[in-house]
């Protein structure tokens, strides 16, 4: 951790008001665009970003320093939005088994080419919540589909369903789209 | 199951998007979000806990100097010990309204009813002058005043005149051990012989005694008018009225010797109330709570055990009366095993309706905690140890909040001469111990509902200050695939074992059964029912319902 970061999150610990207010400003953009991702539109992003930031201020003290603190803030952020589409009961997974798992692998098509990432964003939040969940997890955050499973209480094979129709949903937008225009 | 490219590229488009420093409108957050932030962000750790300190510390006071200087403890003493000074050792026309009332009474009745043929007979000057001093609060070694002695800046003079006569209010005070024996005495008769004014007494001077407070004697003699010529009936009315049994009925037996020696009384007339004469004699034990005006006035009664100085301290065990809690999801499970606590509560009585309780206590769940992992097996990820392959897996356990959790490594080892067939289905199950501890400091109200000797229910309100911790002990790790070897666990974050409380303090209610075993000891059984009570994990019940069994000891 910088060493700013490490004075700014002890007067953050503090209660210093002007030092909560340094940290919102430097990270409420990249944290704002990760929370775009996970809501279905822009209100809904702002509650996800409002609620992380409480938890950060809450969990500030848990923060050892031994990691970037963007990146601490990026997954409790995460967590928050994952949090908050579960308690909305919006994070709905069938549950698919694993042979069935492996065949929607096997047919699965690559994502077409990304051009306009404004409407991109827009369609990824167009998607069902589940979808859109187990999407910016494994394609954007990077997880295993292992990982995905124990972080939604899903199996791995309702993870890997959960993808394959997000990609198929977005391609279909996407190639409707490019039609149109 | 391997990114292809162009999902690589949204992967990069995206992250890289994150970070880039311009932004649209639609890629900004609105402009009074960090005012709402802010106004739902809690006041600083350090000042809540002072304020929460402060105000702790406030209550506490302020309950110990209830305690202390305005609650009057309850006492099994003698009304006699605790009364107002009886007439023989007060002059009549020095004596405060209300004792000169209750003193008299039966003599005002009396005289009520023959005003006219018996008035007069005595003036003021033929009183009997009779001066007691409070010895303990003047010269302690020195003799204590006689009586018609007047005390005036150390020195001491006898009035001549009792319409002139000053003496300090202190000597309104009965000297306790005086009244204690005197109104133990079966004989009605004075102990002190009333000494008149103009009787010659002995004089000393008094060289302690500085402070001399004065009496007006003019208003000395407007609180009776001993002749009952002025208006013997109202007064008899409304000092009848201000009668309490037990000092009437010591006014009327055992000091009734100088008054009725000294006050016109009617012959043939009745004397003290009828009621007075079935009241008990002066000088035996009675509870003070006797002292209402009719018998279905007094107070409920009191078991021993709480009668002395009002203290009591209790002992106690406690135990959970709720089912064993338990929360699950597909990954992992979490149940109860064990409740347990105990601890001291302090209790102080204050009068026969309310009770403060002020203690300690300590309570632990145990619960155990299964988490399972699912993992495919890939030897293309293992490690040659030489005669070991290693294969490592990071795990993540949501276990112990909803927010907090545990990322810990674990490395398998395995034999390379025994094959194990790609993408094998390992399962890998944690067995972990957790312990919640809480430190409770409760502050409780109660009142009795109901009592019969040796029972008692009774039941309170309160609160209590929690502070609570957790540990965990790794109890077990298994997979489920034979071949393996568990070489380490590592934990990359461990579980923190403080636990955040938005809100330290719960309020409390219950009932309590009191049995009195002997003199000063009862058992008791407490049930009590706390709505927000802390709790390990967030999925768990927050409603507590303990049930306590202890032992109380009486002071």
């Amino acid at each position: 951790m910088a060493a700013d970061d490490q004075q700014l999150v002890k007067a953050c610990l503090r209660g210093n008001p002007r030092a909560q207010r340094q940290l919102y400003e430097q990270h409420k953009l990249p944290l704002f665009r990760l929370c775009l991702r996970y809501a279905r539109d822009h209100q809904e992003a702002e509650d996800f970003l409002h609620d992380a930031f409480l938890v950060i201020f809450r969990d500030l003290g848990q923060f050892r320093g031994t990691g970037p603190l963007g990146g601490w803030m990026r997954r409790l952020t995460i967590n928050v939005a994952l949090q908050q589409l579960r308690k909305q009961r919006r994070l709905l997974f069938p549950e698919t088994d694993l042979e069935q798992a492996a065949d929607i692998a096997a047919v699965e098509e690559d994502l077409p080419p990304l051009h306009d990432l404004a409407q991109v964003i827009a369609h990824i939040q167009a998607l069902p919540a589940g979808y859109r969940a187990v999407f910016n997890l494994f394609v954007v955050e990077g997880f295993s589909h292992q990982h995905i499973a124990d972080q939604l209480g899903i199996s791995v094979g309702a993870s890997k369903s959960q993808l394959s129709k997000a990609k198929a949903m977005l391609r279909g937008i996407l190639k409707s789209k490019t039609a149109v225009s | 199951m391997e990114k292809d490219r162009h999902t690589e590229d949204w992967a990069k488009r995206l992250r890289e998007w994150e970070q880039n420093p311009g932004a649209e409108p639609w890629e900004r957050p609105a402009a009074d979000l960090w005012d709402k932030v802010a106004a739902d962000l809690p006041a600083p750790r350090r000042r809540r806990r002072w304020r929460l300190g402060g105000l702790l510390l406030v209550g506490v006071l302020g309950v110990a100097v209830w305690l202390f200087l305005a609650a009057e403890p309850v006492t099994n003493e003698p009304v006699a010990d605790r009364s107002v000074p009886t007439t023989k050792e007060l002059p009549v026309g020095q004596r405060p309204a209300a004792v000169v009332a209750a003193s008299a009474a039966t003599d005002l009745v009396a005289a009520a009813a023959d005003k006219n043929s018996k008035t007069a007979e005595m003036p003021q000057e033929d009183l009997p002058l009779t001066f007691t001093t409070n010895p303990s609060s003047n010269n302690p070694g020195s003799r204590p005043p006689q009586t018609n002695e007047l005390v005036i800046a150390g020195t001491q003079q006898t009035p001549r005149n009792p319409s002139v006569a000053t003496t300090a209010l202190r000597s309104d005070l009965p000297d306790p051990k005086q009244s204690k024996q005197e109104n133990r005495r079966p004989d009605p008769a004075p102990v002190s012989p009333a000494v008149k004014a103009d009787e010659p007494v002995a004089h000393e001077p008094v060289t302690a005694v500085t402070e001399t407070l004065l009496n007006d004697s003019a208003s000395v003699n407007t609180h009776f008018d001993p002749t009952g010529t002025t208006d013997p009936i109202g007064i008899a009315d409304s000092t009848t009225q201000l009668l309490s049994f037990p000092q009437a009925a010591l006014t009327t037996s055992s000091a009734g010797g100088e008054a009725q020696q000294k006050l016109p009384a009617a012959e043939g007339t009745v004397r003290r109330p009828a009621i007075a004469a079935a009241l008990p004699t002066p000088g035996i034990s009675e509870p003070h709570s006797l002292a209402a005006a009719t018998p279905g006035d007094w107070p409920v009664f009191v078991p021993p055990a709480r009668i002395r100085s009002g203290w009591s301290i209790d002992a106690f065990l406690m135990a959970d009366l709720q089912p064993t809690q338990q929360t699950n999801t597909p990954t992992w499970r979490l149940q109860q095993q064990q409740h347990r606590g105990g601890g001291l509560q302090l209790n102080k009585q204050l009068g026969t309706r309310l009770s403060v309780q002020l203690g300690g206590q300590y309570q632990q769940n145990t619960y155990r905690a299964e988490s399972r992992f699912i993992r495919l097996f890939d030897p293309a990820q293992e490690q040659n140890n030489g005669a070991t392959n290693t294969s490592t897996f990071n795990l993540t356990t949501a276990l112990v909040s909803s927010s907090g959790s545990s990322d810990e490594e674990v490395k398998l080892d395995r034999d390379p001469t025994r094959p194990i067939p790609l993408d094998r289905r390992l399962l890998i199950t944690l067995n972990d111990e957790f312990k919640f501890t809480t430190y409770s400091f409760p502050i409780q109200l109660s009142t009795p509902l109901w009592q019969s000797y040796p029972f008692r229910i009774s039941a309170f309100v309160g609160g209590e200050l929690d502070i609570s911790y957790r540990t965990r002990v790794r109890k077990s790790i298994q997979v489920s695939t034979p071949g393996f070897t568990i070489r380490r666990l590592e934990n990359a974050t461990p579980v923190s074992n403080r636990i955040r409380q938005d809100n330290r303090f719960h309020v409390q209610a219950g009932a309590r059964v009191d049995v009195s075993l002997a003199a000063q000891w009862s058992l008791h059984l407490q049930y009590q029912w706390q709505p927000a009570a802390p709790r390990l994990q967030d999925q768990l019940a927050t409603v507590q319902t303990p049930l306590r069994l202890g032992l109380s000891y009486a002071w």
